[in-house]
């Protein structure tokens, strides 16, 4: 019941078209350390997210293949590197979620 | 999203940003102001290239009459690679949409602060004393003393350059006073080229 008050409330006074791309935790967190960072290389992503290899690949491909994110892709030495950077899109789309963010919590208060 | 989401994700998007490190870096700025040093130090060959390699006295005495014109040969160098320094800085996080004054460019800034606050009391103090051959390496000791303090709040390459020139200040400090000008062309000139190459690979700009 209190639930759906609030959710009468978020309409009411901003209706909420929250990024379903973003919404998930871990490509909220790609997207919030490449805003800070500009650039990371795989291996610093995955340490400042806690993440594992897979998950990261899997959520990362999301992010770019909607261009939230662009990839980097080089060679160093016979390894292959691989540098992620935000998009000009991905960084509007962050503020647009940052922005609905606030506006649930202000309607709670 | 309930308010209950919305305030996990606010955490967790603390706590990534938490982890950040400056990395709105120049590379541009860094060689500039290597160049500037170098040609610092060929106005200051030029001034006492007749006195260059001879004893200590001599030197200090002649350096002593051109205290003015080398106050201003190095003043100018400070304050140009500076605003050079800044206005690039600025120029790039336009370009990238960073803030400028965000909280780690901050913690940048007042960490570099006791190490130029010192270097500038032992400037003062070692005119007083007229040791002018000695502030070459105090500048270099105490400006590698807040480059690599502000380094604990940015990537390894600004670290580094802090103690390359802290190690690089003990020769003439305490082996060779008579390489301080030249060590001081090396490090201010050398170091922040090769500094700035490296970063406009790794960081561009």
């Amino acid at each position: 019941m209190i639930k759906q008050l609030n959710m009468e409330k978020n309409k009411t006074i901003s209706p909420i078209d929250l990024d379903k791309v973003i919404h998930e935790r871990m490509r909220l967190g790609i997207i919030t350390a490449l805003a800070v960072h500009e650039s990371l290389a795989f291996n610093d992503l995955k340490e400042i997210l806690k993440a594992s290899d897979g998950n990261l690949s899997v959520h990362s491909k999301i992010l770019e293949d909607s261009g939230y994110i662009k990839t980097k892709k080089a060679f160093v030495g016979r390894k292959p590197k691989t540098t992620y950077l935000i998009t000009e899109k991905g960084r509007k789309e962050l503020q647009v979620y940052l922005e609905n963010m606030e506006n649930i919590i202000k309607n709670t208060m | 999203m309930d308010t209950d989401k919305a305030l996990r994700d606010l955490n967790y998007i603390k706590e990534i940003v938490s982890s950040a490190r400056y990395t709105n870096l120049s590379g541009a700025a860094g060689i500039i102001a290597g160049v500037f040093a170098s040609a610092g130090f060929v106005l200051t060959w030029l001034l006492l290239k007749d006195v260059w390699i001879s004893s200590n006295s001599t030197f200090m005495k002649i350096a002593e009459n051109r205290m003015g014109e080398l106050a201003v040969i190095w003043g100018a160098v400070f304050v140009l690679s500076g605003l050079v320094q800044a206005a690039f800085t600025i120029r790039k996080a336009k370009a990238s949409h960073i803030s400028v004054w965000s909280k780690v460019s901050r913690q940048v800034l007042y960490a570099v602060i006791p190490g130029f606050l010192a270097g500038a009391v032992l400037t003062v103090y070692f005119i007083k004393e007229r040791n002018y051959f000695i502030l070459p390496s105090v500048w270099m000791l105490t400006y590698g003393v807040a480059v690599s303090a502000s380094g604990m709040f940015s990537v390894a390459v600004v670290r580094l350059l802090g103690w390359a020139f802290v190690i690089s200040s003990l020769l003439p400090f305490l082996l060779i006073p008579e390489s301080s000008i030249l060590a001081m062309a090396v490090s201010f000139g050398g170091y922040h080229i090769i500094y700035g190459i490296i970063v406009a690979k790794k960081y561009g700009g």
